[in-house]
């Protein structure tokens, strides 16, 4: 920071130590790639067979509409993961959060009659006070009794897993009969209350492009909440007072408290946005692919979503690439299984070693770029 | 019939990978390393302990690779935070990740099947139908509780995580203590690895059994002895499901809810009771020689 204040000498090559400073995505993600292409030749297969398999299986259309559209949960993962880091919050339990909050979701779907207009934002509103309502206790518990949030929020987890379990096989069971099976799942959701498909919409504008996204790929109202979520922070973060109060208190929250920051009150509103995030990761799945909300939902979202605002450095708009990312490195992983004698584990590899590699070379280079600096100056 | 005896001695076993765990998250912490890692280590444990032990034909190869995969993702963790000082949650966070994904790769190349391996007969003996080593991890809280409070090692592990500019000016070497607190988690997720389950290896077998280690050492404010105690809570509570229908006052709740239980205690502990827990002073904070 203090080095960006010395710009003493007017021909400044300030721009090419930026550009050198920026290039560690790119170079992390080519570093990855070049070991997996190694690990790939090691195992006896060869790496342009399956560096075609990965194009030719994610770049088709069917290819990039599912990556464009499994993206979708993992953004929305992200963001809620990428706000509670911003303000200097580990929430962990991002995981437990979309489990209740989707449940939430799920029971206002089949449980209550409303019109569509208002029971889809019912919904919505139900998910995000789930979620919530999940991370209500730890943030409660960090203000009040000190309690580290990574320990409250694995607790939720737990409790999580446990109580959807619980009020699934109880109250919310919509196969009767059915107890503790592979297809306990609530009842199903109301017509009114299901996601609406936004294939006409989207494919109006890239049809432009000559693109369409096939119908059996999940186009829905959860595109356009990711998108709203993704916005919203951005505005929240960078351009409101609030925004600047989170982002003080997780760069140095002494200094905030002498800045007259209440960071109570602002670690509060930051871990329920927070929440209320998570609680609409499942939304997509619950609301519109099954249409009821089952213990058997995808997992470990909210793990991922960890890595997705991490690698974006938790840029609100930047979880955008970071998410599309992991829903692409998903897809490769699918098609060199398919293709090749790949495991699709390898992505699995690639991708904590591309994390890895990001913020290792990331540190290099911010080094290298501060040394040129001092030189520079003299 | 309950069996209290055993109902002891199983909770013991079921403690013990979060109490392993937990102690190697101490060591790490101590010196200043925030140690997100643990759950991919004991993961890759479980792997090589597996692998170790078919291919030797010999459960002390197994524990001698449990420990040598588990200290492997320790030293990249290592090399991450201490030399090339990257954030520490960061680089713990994509070691889970590659931890999953090596643990079902080398399964694939090794057993041919990516979500478990072969059966496992070459397991650590038993001691009143328990697995030995699960018996260690009281003694070895005791000793670390010694170790780290009591010796010149501890003192110095401590002085790097409390104030590693004050440490190195005084002639510590400081990324040395930090790389033996980070081996030291490894090699203890080995231990945790070689108790949770040495039959065979699963898929994501450990199930969060490294994150509750860590909260167990939260719990237990960074002591040896209370992040143990705390570990046991969670594995007395996970024995109590399995024994449920024997005791009379238990056998009326689901047990869904009895599985929740000890989190839900764990709360209402650390709301009621405990303070604010204090990590070391420079605990996950980046130290560079000669700045600050």
């Amino acid at each position: 920071m203090t080095q960006e204040q010395v710009k003493v000498q007017p021909k400044s090559m300030e721009w090419k130590y930026r550009l050198i400073e920026s290039l560690a995505p790119v170079l992390g993600f080519l570093f990855a790639m070049v070991v997996m292409m190694v690990t790939v030749q090691f195992i006896g297969e060869s790496p342009i067979k399956a560096l075609s398999a990965i194009l030719t299986f994610s770049f088709s259309q069917a290819g990039i509409a599912y990556i464009v559209s499994q993206s979708i949960p993992l953004i929305i993962a992200g963001e809620a993961n990428a706000i509670a880091f911003q303000a200097g919050v580990f929430n962990i339990g991002v995981e437990g959060q979309y489990l209740f909050g989707a449940l939430c979701a799920g029971v206002a779907g089949a449980y209550l009659n409303l019109p569509t207009y208002i029971h889809i934002p019912v919904v919505i509103l139900a998910g995000m006070l789930g979620g919530m309502i999940w991370i209500l206790i730890p943030a409660l518990l960090k203000i009040y009794k000190g309690v580290h949030e990574v320990i409250s929020t694995i607790m939720m987890n737990q409790i999580a897993s446990a109580v959807i379990l619980y009020l699934v096989n109880g109250p919310f069971n919509g196969v009767r009969g059915v107890s503790q099976s592979f297809n306990l799942r609530t009842p199903y959701m109301e017509p009114t209350a299901v996601f609406p498909s936004l294939h006409n919409v989207i494919n109006s504008v890239t049809g432009l492009f000559g693109f369409k996204f096939p119908h059996y790929v999940a186009v829905d109202l959860s595109w356009l909440i990711a998108l709203i979520v993704v916005v919203v922070l951005w505005f929240l973060l960078f351009k409101t007072s609030l925004g600047l109060r989170i982002r003080w208190i997780g760069q140095n929250i002494s200094a905030s408290v002498y800045a007259g920051v209440d960071v109570k009150k602002t670690l509060l509103v930051t871990m329920l946005i927070s929440g209320a995030i998570a609680g609409l990761v499942g939304l997509q799945e619950v609301a519109y692919i099954s249409k009821f909300f089952t213990p058997n939902i995808t997992r470990g979202l909210g793990f991922t979503g960890l890595a997705v605002a991490l690698l974006a450095r938790n840029n609100p708009l930047g979880v955008i690439a970071s998410g599309l990312l992991f829903s692409f490195l998903s897809r490769a992983g699918y098609g060199l299984q398919m293709y090749t004698k790949v495991p699709n584990s390898l992505i699995g590899i690639i991708s904590g070693l591309m994390i890895l590699s990001v913020v290792v070379i990331d540190q290099i280079l911010r080094r290298y770029a501060r040394t040129l600096r001092r030189r520079e100056v003299g | 019939m309950f069996d209290f005896w055993y109902f002891l001695l199983r909770g013991l076993q079921l403690s013990a990978p979060m109490a392993y765990g937990a102690l190697g998250a101490v060591y790490s912490e101590t010196g200043g390393v925030v140690n997100i890692a643990v759950e991919g280590m004991m993961l890759t444990g479980t792997f090589f302990f597996v692998w170790g032990a078919t291919l030797f034909k010999s459960w002390i190869a197994g524990l001698l690779f449990a420990i040598v995969g588990a200290v492997l993702i320790s030293l990249i963790h290592g090399l991450a935070t201490i030399t090339f000082k990257v954030n520490h949650v960061v680089s713990g966070t994509a070691l889970n990740i590659l931890a999953s994904g090596l643990t079902r790769f080398l399964s694939m190349q090794v057993f041919g099947m990516e979500t478990q391996s072969a059966v496992n007969p070459y397991t650590p003996p038993t001691f009143l139908r328990i697995n030995v080593i699960a018996y260690f991890f009281i003694p070895l809280a005791i000793f670390t509780l010694w170790l780290l409070n009591r010796t010149r090692f501890g003192l110095r592990l401590r002085s790097c995580g409390q104030n590693p500019w004050a440490a190195d000016s005084l002639g510590v070497n400081v990324y040395g203590y930090k790389y033996v607190g980070v081996i030291l988690s490894g090699v203890f997720a080995g231990l945790a690895a070689a108790t949770l389950y040495p039959y065979q290896w699963i898929d994501a077998m450990t199930a969060g059994r490294g994150f509750l280690a860590l909260a167990a050492m939260i719990f237990g404010n960074y002591n040896p002895l209370y992040a143990v105690l705390a570990a046991m809570l969670f594995g007395y509570a996970e024995t109590l499901t399995y024994f449920q229908s024997q005791i009379p006052l238990l056998s009326g709740i689901s047990p869904i809810l009895i599985k929740a239980f000890p989190y839900i205690l764990a709360l209402i502990v650390l709301a009621g009771f405990l303070g604010k827990t204090k990590p070391p002073k420079a605990d996950g904070v980046i130290f560079e020689k000669g700045e600050g």
